[in-house]
């Protein structure tokens, strides 16, 4: 698999966040025997989920990548924020991706995507 | 007389002027069919309006696709959302950098090296590649086509 990327490797940066069990996870600095008997989700398998879905579409629409090393990671944190919070203010946008850096800078059109994943969540609800 | 009166007279007049000056058929193409508007290599706008910047410089978290396209909307006064990224091939020729002298992306020569062409010999460079488009934005392709047609006169003559 190639989707899951490796930045700091320290556990700073989030370029290779996967979800275990849900919770976004640094994969870089988890042993594997932590993952033991957990369900693991990877960049790979997030568009299966609803929310992984909702954030791939916006991510596509509003063009939201620039470089994209980061990319895969501020995937996994938003799809993990949205499957428990299906509409989050700015604040709580702020709180769950202040683990994944960006060097290109594309917070905003980060914050957008996620609103528009939500609204998109919202009016199938 | 004020600056902006005299803009439109010089427009207007212009107008009469270009009637009888040949058409290069480039231009010619791009007014009579649905081609998409290129003036250069690094810009396209199609007849929706769209414009496509072609970058020459890599991004790996410089900020090019940032910057570059800002130089692009500022030409062209349009939101820099509304600029569309394509990433140039590889060509020495038509994408080299002129800050550099090959198509490289680093240095910090990205705006140095496009802002203005920066060795006489070229005349590509983002800001010259969005000061073209603009009119055709606003709908006035021979307008369009004199001031495209004035900056490489003048590009031209520079190198001279």
């Amino acid at each position: 698999m190639t989707g899951t990327k490796f930045g700091c490797g320290i556990g700073l940066c989030g370029a290779c966040m996967i979800l275990i069990n849900g919770s976004p996870t640094r994969s870089c600095i988890t042993p594997v025997s932590f993952a033991v008997g957990k369900r693991v989700t990877t960049i790979e398998a997030i568009g299966s989920t609803a929310a992984g879905k909702k954030v791939q579409a916006a991510w596509a629409a509003l063009d939201v990548p620039q470089c994209g090393y980061c990319q895969s990671g501020q995937v996994m944190s938003a799809a993990a924020l949205l499957a428990i919070n299906s509409n989050p203010s700015d604040s709580d946008i702020d709180r769950a991706m202040v683990i994944n850096i960006c060097r290109c800078g594309t917070y905003p059109r980060i914050r957008n995507a996620i609103k528009r994943a939500a609204s998109a969540g919202n009016k199938d609800a | 007389m004020k600056r902006r009166d005299f803009l439109k007279i010089s427009a207007s007049s212009g107008l009469l002027l270009a009637i009888g000056l040949p058409v290069r058929a480039e231009v010619r193409d791009t007014l009579t069919t649905n081609a998409a508007f290129a003036p250069n290599a690094f810009l396209r706008i199609d007849r929706a309006g769209k414009v496509t910047f072609v970058s020459p410089m890599i991004e790996m978290g410089q900020g090019t696709y940032t910057s570059l396209p800002m130089l692009i909307a500022e030409e062209l006064e349009v939101d820099v959302d509304k600029v569309a990224i394509e990433h140039a091939p590889a060509d020495d020729k038509v994408y080299v950098n002129p800050a550099i002298g090959v198509q490289m992306t680093g240095a910090s020569k990205s705006i140095r090296g496009f802002l203005r062409p920066a060795a006489p010999s070229r005349c590509n460079g983002a800001h010259h590649a969005g000061d073209g488009g603009r009119a055709a934005l606003e709908g006035r392709p021979v307008h369009l086509w004199r001031r495209e047609w004035h900056r490489r006169a003048l590009c031209e003559r520079a190198q001279a």
